[in-house]
């Protein structure tokens, strides 16, 4: 790279976001700490404005398309600006053995495992695989090729959170009964009758990434959740002749997902020592690609509804000049952030329900 | 196979659901193969955006619709980005040109019947290999040396069994021969439409990564159909002469017969050029080598069918790209008046 260098030391800001990205981003914060700052022509003195033209808490707003995928049984399209997630869910079934085969009685729900919520089957058997790709040339960063360390570490995060803690989908919906009727309705059935589990579907939750600027978590969680919200599976009943699981060509049901967790991250820019605004921080929402890769500290918040928190992570808090009173105010920003989380649930979740009334 | 860097589902593996016809549903489907209600000339229109990766340096999408019998949903989508000229590593030895490499690759939800593994199988290093030959002669390669054009094509969605895992028994048709090892009838030509698209969207995407190029390649497919009525059965078409062979334009898997495709072709054009980069042929074409008339033989109608398919293309193709360039050209003016 080139740099005219004229006298008055002046280069364009795509120039300056390269050679000095945290002060890039700081001038952008506070555009009236310096009065040299090159970048401030257009961003004024009120609210700080980053360099994409958000406000600091300002996130992307989400589009959702579901059901264009013709060969899944639910998928999901979200956009966050730049970055695009395709989602797609498909069921495949899962034969058990002879000895695994679990009668289930009316009234108690037996899982397969012994988990409280009769959740023990999602995990004794992988019921549920989530994917993650990245090497779809989404950025300039990866390359077709086995996953990365950090794509492997995502897919497990993600896989962690739909199995062990949010659990959108209950193991009811993915049972296959002997009853070809009863269809392991759960807790709807009255009948004294006693069913067996013969099968179960498992979903094959495949998520690619077509475009990459930034914040891969939250749109791709959103793309699981409103995929597996788009999810019809094939009625399916155990056929004792052919001693196989047979599907109906037409009809089809739902998931019954009930339990829309969504999640936002955030990043905390701390501005560069010897500055003037030394140790000040910013909570930014929903961080884009240059901003990921000067923030170095992260908070995740999941929530399953506009207070309830699933998922609370932080990571990567800086030592600021104050010493000690850093861990209260690290407290303080978790804080906010559940808070802009909230919001954040909310739109979300408007917007999926906001599709299903329109599909209804 | 057990893929250790990914999540992989049960230990015992899963199989694809079995349909059948359930005697609780009452209204079953229309039989899903009906006669094609367009022209054998008339194409689906093509959707073709570019810049919908803003992350790649060139990008492009490309959408066709279901034949539009049976519903207004689409069927093949495939998005392409490209990264590039950019430097290869130091380890790589000198080479005068750009080093063209392309991947294609399928979405695990892209095919029907069976969920597609993440590993690359041999059917798309087959399209990958074929896609860069198609693109090779149509950019000014030397105009970057020692530099990598990166292309990556991902299919979403596609149709008929062109994603279908089990082995795919094909050959190639290098210009002109035909015949060979293809048994019965029934070629699937889903396969075909995925490397035409990913040609004509990859296409897109180099001139939309501002890529010099000699010119712009588009693709086309068409395939050899037995008229329906005509009867025949598939093994002995060869024998029957008075079959009526139809050449049919972007033919669609959920338009004909499994059997009445008796061959089908796709080509890579560059209309200006007036150049033929790639030509992929499945089935069996009973070619007259000395006939000069061109409306008897089969394979030239054919190939004349996949050559004015590409041009159709070529034409959503240069629009798509066009789009692209009065936007830059605006945006360009923009700055000239602010400054």
């Amino acid at each position: 790279m080139t740099t005219n260098i004229t006298p008055s030391l002046s280069f364009p800001p795509a120039t300056y976001q390269k050679v000095d990205p945290n002060s890039y981003l700081l001038r952008h914060l506070s555009p009236t700490s310096t009065s040299t700052s090159t970048s401030t022509s257009n961003s004024g003195t009120h609210a700080p404005t980053r360099p994409s033209g958000r406000s600091a808490d300002e996130f992307r707003p989400p589009t959702i398309h579901t059901s264009s995928l013709s060969h899944a049984h639910g998928s999901a399209v979200v956009r966050t600006g730049d970055t695009a997630v395709v989602c797609g869910v498909r069921g495949e079934i899962l034969t058990l053995r002879l000895g695994e085969k679990k009668v289930l009685r009316s009234g108690i729900d037996s899982g397969v495992g012994s988990g409280v919520d009769g959740s023990g089957a999602l995990k004794s058997y992988p019921l549920i695989v989530p994917n993650l790709e990245l090497n779809t040339g989404c950025a300039a960063a990866y390359h077709p090729g086995p996953p990365s360390d950090w794509a492997q570490a995502m897919t497990q995060r993600i896989r962690s959170l739909l199995v062990d803690v949010v659990c959108p989908v209950e193991v009811n919906a993915l049972r296959i009964v002997e009853d070809g009727l009863g269809e392991g309705d759960g807790e709807g059935d009255g009948r004294e009758e006693e069913k067996e589990v013969k099968a179960y579907w498992v979903l094959y939750i495949d998520t690619v990434m077509i475009s990459l600027d930034g914040n891969a978590f939250d749109a791709a969680w959103a793309a699981i959740i409103a995929a597996l919200n788009d999810t019809k599976l094939p009625v399916a009943r155990w056929d004792p002749d052919l001693d196989r699981v047979v599907c109906d060509p037409v009809q089809t049901r739902s998931l019954g997902i009930t339990r829309f967790a969504f999640a936002s991250s955030f990043g905390i820019f701390t501005a560069p020592p010897g500055e003037e605004a030394e140790a000040e921080t910013w909570i930014l929402a929903d961080l884009d690609d240059f901003e990921e890769g000067v923030c170095e500290e992260r908070i995740l918040v999941v929530l399953t509804d506009e207070r309830t928190i699933a998922k609370l992570e932080k990571g990567g808090g800086q030592v600021g000049s104050s010493g000690v009173g850093t861990a209260l105010a690290g407290v303080k920003h978790l804080k906010r952030c559940t808070k802009m989380a909230g919001e954040r649930w909310k739109i979300w979740n408007d917007l999926i329900k906001g599709k299903g009334k329109e599909k209804e | 196979m057990a893929d250790r860097r990914r999540v992989v589902g049960p230990t015992d593996g899963t199989t694809p659901p079995v349909f059948s016809p359930s005697p609780s549903s009452t209204s079953l489907p229309p039989s899903k193969r009906v006669c094609r209600d367009r022209g054998p000339q008339d194409l689906r229109q093509i959707f073709l955006k570019t810049s919908l990766t803003p992350p790649a340096v060139g990008s492009s999408f490309l959408e066709l619709p279901s034949p539009p019998t049976y519903s207004n949903s689409s069927t093949l989508k495939l998005t392409c980005s490209v990264f590039g000229p950019r430097a290869l590593p130091h380890s790589a030895p000198f080479f005068p040109q750009a080093r063209l490499s392309c991947e294609l690759k399928f979405a695990p939800f892209a095919s029907p019947l069976k969920r597609r593994g993440y590993v690359r199988d041999h059917t798309e290093r087959d399209l990958s290999v074929q896609l860069a030959t198609a693109l090779q002669r149509s950019i000014l390669l030397e105009k970057y040396p020692k530099s990598g054009i990166d292309v990556f094509v991902t299919v979403l969605d596609c149709e008929g069994e062109a994603g279908a895992v089990t082995g795919v028994s094909s050959f190639h048709a290098g210009g002109g021969k035909g015949g060979g090892g293809w048994g019965g009838g029934g070629v699937d030509v889903g396969l075909l439409g995925v490397l035409a698209g990913a040609i004509t969207c990859a296409s897109a995407a180099i001139a939309d990564a501002g890529i010099e190029c000699l010119d712009l390649v588009s693709g086309g497919v068409s395939a050899l159909v037995r008229k329906p009525g005509g009867g025949g059965d598939d093994d002995a078409m060869g024998q029957e002469m008075e079959d009526e062979l139809v050449v049919v334009q972007d033919p669609s898997p959920e338009e004909h017969a499994p059997g009445d495709i008796v061959a089908a072709c796709a080509v890579g054009y560059m209309a200006a050029r007036e150049e033929l980069t790639e030509v992929w042929m499945r089935g069996v074409v009973e070619t007259s080598i000395d006939t000069e008339d061109k409306t008897e033989d089969n394979l030239d109608r054919m190939m004349d069918g996949a050559i004015m398919a590409a041009a159709q293309a070529r034409r959503v193709l240069n629009e798509g790209v066009a789009e692209r360039l009065l936007f830059a050209m605006n945006m360009a003016k923009h700055e000239m008046e602010i400054t």
